[in-house]
């Protein structure tokens, strides 16, 4: 379920993070336990209290004691935010680097997208 | 805990004694029987045969303590001393249980041969100072049955087959010590041999003891060995 | 809290743990990982009072294991196979336990029978090897002590035996919190479930660490052979291998992003190595690298 060469908690974090720009989790929706957490995916509990405790870091998710976990409200516009200023450089760049050494030219690329993707 | 593991232990042997004192009884009783069909023998047959069977049923039950059961106590939680202390308990009620048996069972037989006619002269009979008599002969020599069995298996757990096999010598002392003053006469009447009945139970309790304390020795910094038991 | 200090033990003259310092906070699962003979059945022996140390200091919650009545009783110690007489019953064999084990939960003990379809009628020398190993981890696990160790507890399992008892291991740590320690050679099948990882070779401590961390430390440097060379000199290189100029190096450590900027401009491609290719490398080395120690 994890891949086992790089840390589980930022990959926990990582998932979490997409859901909430999916939109599966709302805003100020209950995030599992870490304890539901680690029994669903077969992972250590405080490995996953890690994940979670790195989402409160980034502000992704918030803590009621006693409770639990819940969505920022906020959150998905701020991971959006954070997404888009890297969309460019880790997406649009390696490929554009891509281009070059095999001979695409930006042109080709440009009729490529206005052609065959909405 | 050394109160679990004597009732632990009784447990598990509750069925084996029920099988071991049934088996003897029956055996006996069946034995006389025929014999009494052919001859009237001057000897008591249960003496004989229960007065022998019961010590080696103890010396096999000490040698099984280490063999087959140190491990699984010691896998519960058990300390090596609450199950040497608790063991030993174990075998005192076995060595008692065996050592009523004796008696009444020559009772039995007293009753039976009587019963069925005259008994020869020189057949023991059965009287309550006897069956005392016996009950403090069978005893120390059960205890010291069971204590060479103890010693002597732990011996070998602790040190091998090799290394084990010096160490049968001590261990036997206390079986050479009830064999050599306690014993049986020509007809089944239990007697004392070179000293006094007080002095060889002395001896013999205190070559017992001394097992004890080899036993102790060999067991208390014993490693718990791996690979199939019992 | 487990505290060994230079512990050492020894069977003759084969020096089987040999001075091993480390500290054990409570309430973890720990896995042990090193090859057959590195030492990890030595080492739990001395922690569940099964052997006496033959040198150094060993303390569970501030006392020495060996002979120790509360420690014992506190401490669950189940081998390859269980520690219990052949010819018993698996239904006997329970009862024993639950006799004798102040926290044993005899629900659980049964319900982890049915899912691992153990036959209580059974004597246990009828077994199977998996089966076997199901009934250790049955008293294992129902035993509830405080210090729980599974010494190589699923050997012989088949696949569906072993996912069972990786998912009630985790469900009944987390319904009762305790201090578990499971040894393992086949590491990348329950690393998630460790909080921290032990590497144990030829009797020594190598690796103790966040199993997270650890699972990002090894790093697989593959380029022309020169530019590789160049750019690992000073690292801890666990392996190397070569293919006409194309060499690849294992390295043990993290790179940070300027180092991995480097290496990109020197036309060197890093690949994150997987915890099971890290132990390998660890541990099939010669002798233990200097810096890993």
């Amino acid at each position: 379920m994890f891949d086992d060469r790089s840390p589980i908690y930022l990959q926990i974090a990582n998932r979490i993070k997409d859901e909430v720009l999916s939109g599966t989790l709302k805003e100020d929706d209950q995030v599992m336990s870490t304890n539901q957490y680690a029994a669903f995916y077969q992972i250590n509990p405080a490995t996953a209290a890690k994940g979670f405790a790195q989402l409160v870091d980034e502000g992704v998710l918030y803590k009621k004691r006693g409770i639990g976990m819940f969505v920022t409200p906020d959150a998905r516009e701020k991971l959006r935010t954070r997404r888009r200023e890297r969309f460019f450089t880790d997406v649009v760049d390696p490929m554009l680097a891509e281009a070059r050494m095999i001979g695409v030219s930006v042109e080709e690329i440009k009729r490529h997208i206005d052609g065959g993707v909405r | 805990m050394k109160t679990m593991v004597l009732t632990s232990f009784l447990r598990m042997y509750r069925p084996q004694m029920l099988w071991f004192a049934g088996f003897l009884v029956v055996g006996v009783g069946l034995a006389d029987a025929v014999v009494a069909r052919f001859t009237d023998p001057p000897f008591s047959l249960w003496m004989f045969i229960a007065g022998s069977a019961v010590k080696y049923w103890l010396g096999v039950v000490g040698v099984t303590l280490v063999a087959v059961h140190l491990r699984q106590f010691v896998a519960a939680g058990i300390t090596r001393r609450d199950f040497i202390v608790g063991g030993l308990l174990f075998g005192v009620v076995l060595a008692v249980a065996a050592a009523l048996l004796v008696p009444v069972g020559h009772g039995f037989e007293d009753a039976l041969r009587g019963g069925a006619g005259g008994v020869p002269a020189d057949y023991p009979r059965w009287s309550v100072p006897v069956a005392v008599s016996e009950f403090g002969h069978v005893l120390p020599s059960c205890l010291a049955y069971l204590v060479a069995g103890a010693a002597a298996g732990a011996g070998f757990y602790r040190f091998g087959a090799w290394g084990g096999l010096p160490l049968l010598i001590p261990a036997l002392v206390p079986v050479a010590a009830a064999e050599g003053l306690l014993g049986l006469g020509d007809n089944g009447e239990v007697l004392t041999r070179l000293v006094p009945y007080g002095i060889a139970l002395a001896v013999s309790l205190l070559a017992t003891v001394l097992g004890v304390v080899l036993y102790h020795r060999e067991l208390r910094h014993a490693a718990i060995r791996s690979g199939p038991v019992g | 809290m487990i505290s060994l200090r230079d512990l050492t033990v020894r069977y003759g003259d084969t020096v089987a743990v040999d001075g091993l310092t480390t500290d054990l906070e409570p309430g973890k699962i720990y896995g042990l990982l090193g090859r057959n003979g590195s030492g990890k059945t030595s080492l739990l022996s001395v922690l569940a009072a099964y052997r006496k140390a033959a040198g150094g200091s060993v303390t569970v919650n501030g006392v020495d294991p060996f002979e120790n009545p509360q420690a014992m009783r506190d401490t669950v110690f189940v081998r390859d196979a269980p520690d219990v007489p052949q010819a018993d019953r698996v239904g006997k064999v329970l009862g024993f336990f639950a006799r004798l084990r102040p926290r044993w939960d005899a629900a659980y003990a049964d319900h982890l029978a049915d899912t691992f379809g153990l036959d209580r009628r059974k004597r246990v020398s009828a077994l199977s090897r998996g089966q076997r190993s199901a009934l250790g981890v049955v008293i294992g696990l129902a035993t509830r002590a405080p210090l729980t160790i599974l010494d190589e507890a699923y050997l012989g399992m088949d696949a569906v035996a072993r996912s069972v008892f990786q998912r009630e291991l985790l469900a009944d740590y987390l319904a009762h919190p305790r201090t578990i320690i499971l040894s393992t050679h086949l590491i990348q099948e329950v690393a998630d479930l460790f909080e921290e990882v032990l590497i144990l070779d030829r009797g020594r401590l190598i690796v103790q660490e966040d199993t997270d961390t650890f699972r990002s430390r090894g790093v697989a440097v593959t380029g022309p052979e020169e530019a590789v060379e160049t750019f690992v000199s000073g690292r801890t290189v666990l392996a190397r291998q070569s293919l006409g100029g194309v060499r690849q190096a294992t390295l043990y450590g993290s790179l940070d992003d300027d180092e991995q900027r480097r290496a990109g401009s020197a036309g060197l491609t890093l690949e994150p190595v997987g915890i099971q290719d890290l132990f390998v490398h660890l541990t099939s080395a010669e002798r233990t690298p200097e810096a890993v120690r």
